[in-house]
């Protein structure tokens, strides 16, 4: 199918350019529009193709969607150590108030893989959204950072065969120097003290309060799904007009033997979802 | 060495989005325009590995970008079908079998377009291509393709062929397999080796192979057997080489520890080329992994490149006040 409606544009921020990718759909359903927000690092390119995809589907659904790259990511000004939580919340809010204008927008659904689930569920209250959907969004920032720092102590056991530099060493030097390399990307220490400060569930008042969808993706079947997306479904204050899905998949924000693009199983709940099942029915 | 990284600002690039088709497909890129062009100085093409978008793993791409630019050359990075943003669909969900492809040239035309857009909206006729691994050989093969493809930058050149059906110990060079077996035999006082090799969990078949390989050799004595052609190398590969070798300038960047660099030196230079001139400059940078990730790594990789270019290109003369 050609996506002849998709259009690739910058978008300007005080002195600098945000990347973002609009899918104008051929016949418009509704008022409603999606507003995706990307995984970080390295998981937002695991991801990337079947975040396309998504869209894609959703757009063939009747719904324009808007994805866009945070400053430091993607293609978007910034080098990555430049990113703090204040630009990403900066970025959310032009690129939701670009696409409101741009597409007339009166329903505004927020949607996000991982860390772009958890900024969903964060900022859909103070732009007004009408509803979330997250895959496997990250409950508590300062565990995520803890576990992605595992992949230095990883990486340096392929290159030398031992541990040089523990992660209280790897701290150390990121308070010493302002950034700390996690996979090649230099995350600055200030966004590491932001996310690590991030635990949604242990602050509901900043959940957003109306329906959300989260799905989370097992590997194993009659799994319960992962303790985040729980710990996360059960703070929401709209929890009676939300869902918590499960899905058997691997996970595709990391390295796998399959290319992750994404399947008809993946995008049928939140075509589902944003095509209208967000108004008010009985969570699971 | 470059001073990487740095906490200073960045300044944002002179970019703009520019798509172009390739097979029927839409591929989007970004052309990223230096401020100060370099005189006579090509265009780079920046190829993805493969089946990532177009930025790269930890966003190299971009980082490439702001050197070339910094050097005086205007840079496209785009994506191939099927990956990324771009248009179409690829025939295999299999990362094996897809990075098998891409080795075999699955992405060559799609290259092609990349070089001839790029030398459309630059108004120049010489490119440089450049790649990480299935980006290096895409590249190369754009270059086979291309007359205007005048130089190519290949991190991690993979030149031996993914055999899906064959043993991974009887693809490996000589040379990498004495490496796994040195690997090996530095655990032989470890509890926890021992504790694998007892419970299954250690890789019986590659271990046997290394070791009575290395063994036989030993026995045998002198070079082996000569062979003009070792098992499992990338024929699309020699025939791009040679298509390109003395017309194309080449830079081949390797991680020590890189299988691919094993590969290049004992099978491809000590075999193929064996006396052969080698009309390239080879780097081998230590302590990185697949994708250059550590600063150091980095920091290495983009001196290297810089002054690769100046040399081959020149620089700007004008000095800043």
């Amino acid at each position: 199918m050609r996506e002849s409606l998709e259009t690739f544009s910058f978008l300007p921020l005080s002195g600098e350019k945000i990347f973002t990718t609009m899918h104008r759909p051929e016949s418009r359903r509704g008022r409603g529009g999606v507003l995706m927000l990307h995984p970080f690092a390295e998981e937002k390119l695991w991801v990337g193709r079947a975040g396309t995809r998504l869209a894609r589907a959703l757009c063939a659904a009747g719904l324009p969607v808007l994805r866009f790259d945070h400053r430091g990511h993607g293609d978007s000004d910034r080098a990555h150590h430049e990113m703090t939580l204040t630009s990403m919340v900066e970025d959310i809010e032009a690129a939701a108030d670009s696409f409101r204008k741009s597409e007339g927008i009166e329903e505004l659904h927020l949607f996000g893989f991982r860390l772009g689930g958890t900024m969903a569920l964060r900022q859909a209250a103070g732009l007004g959204a009408a509803s979330v959907g997250a895959v496997n969004p990250i409950a508590a920032g300062g565990a995520y950072l803890m576990k992605a720092l595992r992949s230095n102590l990883t990486t340096q056991m392929g290159i030398y065969g031992e541990v040089r530099q523990d992660r209280e060493t790897l701290l150390a030097h990121m308070r010493e120097t302002g950034m700390l390399n996690l996979d090649g990307y230099h995350i600055g220490a200030g966004l590491f003290d932001e996310l690590s400060a991030l635990d949604l569930p242990a602050d509901p008042a900043a959940l957003f309060p109306g329906p959300c969808l989260l799905l989370s993706l097992l590997r194993r079947e009659g799994a319960a799904a992962d303790a985040e997306s729980r710990k996360l479904f059960e703070a929401l204050p709209g929890r009676e007009t939300s869902r918590l899905e499960t899905l058997i998949s691997p996970p595709i924000w990391g390295e796998q033997k399959v290319f992750a693009v994404g399947d008809d199983a993946l995008f049928a709940p939140f075509l589902e979802w944003f095509g209208g099942h967000w108004r008010g029915e009985a969570s699971s | 060495m470059r001073d990487y990284p740095s906490l200073e600002a960045s300044r944002p690039l002179n970019e703009e989005i520019l798509c172009f088709e390739s097979r029927g497909h839409r591929l989007p890129g970004i052309l990223s325009r230096p401020e100060r062009p370099l005189p006579g100085g090509p265009g780079v093409v920046i190829m993805s590995p493969g089946l990532k978008h177009r930025v790269g793993p930890h966003r190299m791409s971009v980082k490439l970008a702001r050197l070339f630019t910094e050097l005086g050359l205007p840079v496209l990075r785009f994506d191939f079908h099927g990956t990324g943003d771009a248009e179409g669909e690829l025939p295999s969900r299999s990362v094996p079998e897809l990075h098998e492809s891409i080795q075999n040239g699955y992405f060559a035309d799609d290259a092609s377009k990349a070089v001839a857009a790029l030398c459309e909206a630059s108004g120049l006729d010489k490119v440089i291509t450049c790649g990480l691994c299935g980006g290096a050989i895409t590249g190369l093969y754009a270059a086979e393709a291309d007359s205007r493809v005048d130089g190519i930058i290949g991190f991690q050149l993979p030149v031996k062929k993914l055999d899906l059906e064959a043993d991974y110990a009887d693809q490996i060079s000589s040379e990498y397999s004495d490496f796994i077996l040195t690997l090996y035999l530095k655990k032989i006082f470890k509890p926890e080796a021992w504790k694998n090799f007892l419970s299954g969990k250690s890789e019986y078949s590659l271990i046997w192979k290394t070791a009575t390989r290395r063994i036989y050799r030993l026995f045998r004595g002198g070079r082996g057997q000569e062979v003009d052609i070792p098992d499992g190398m990338n024929l699309n590969f020699l025939r791009a080489y040679d298509a390109v070798a003395g017309r194309v300038k080449m830079q081949w960047i390797y991680s020590v520890e890189e299988r691919a660099r094993y590969d290049f030196e004992g099978d491809f230079e000590k075999i193929c080329l064996a006396d052969r001139e080698r009309p390239y400059d080879k780097i081998v940078l230590p302590d990185s992994n697949h994708e250059f990730a550590p600063d150091d790594a980095q920091a290495r990789l983009f001196t290297e490149i810089e002054a690769w270019v100046q040399r081959n290109y020149g620089r700007n003369t004008d000095e800043e006040g």
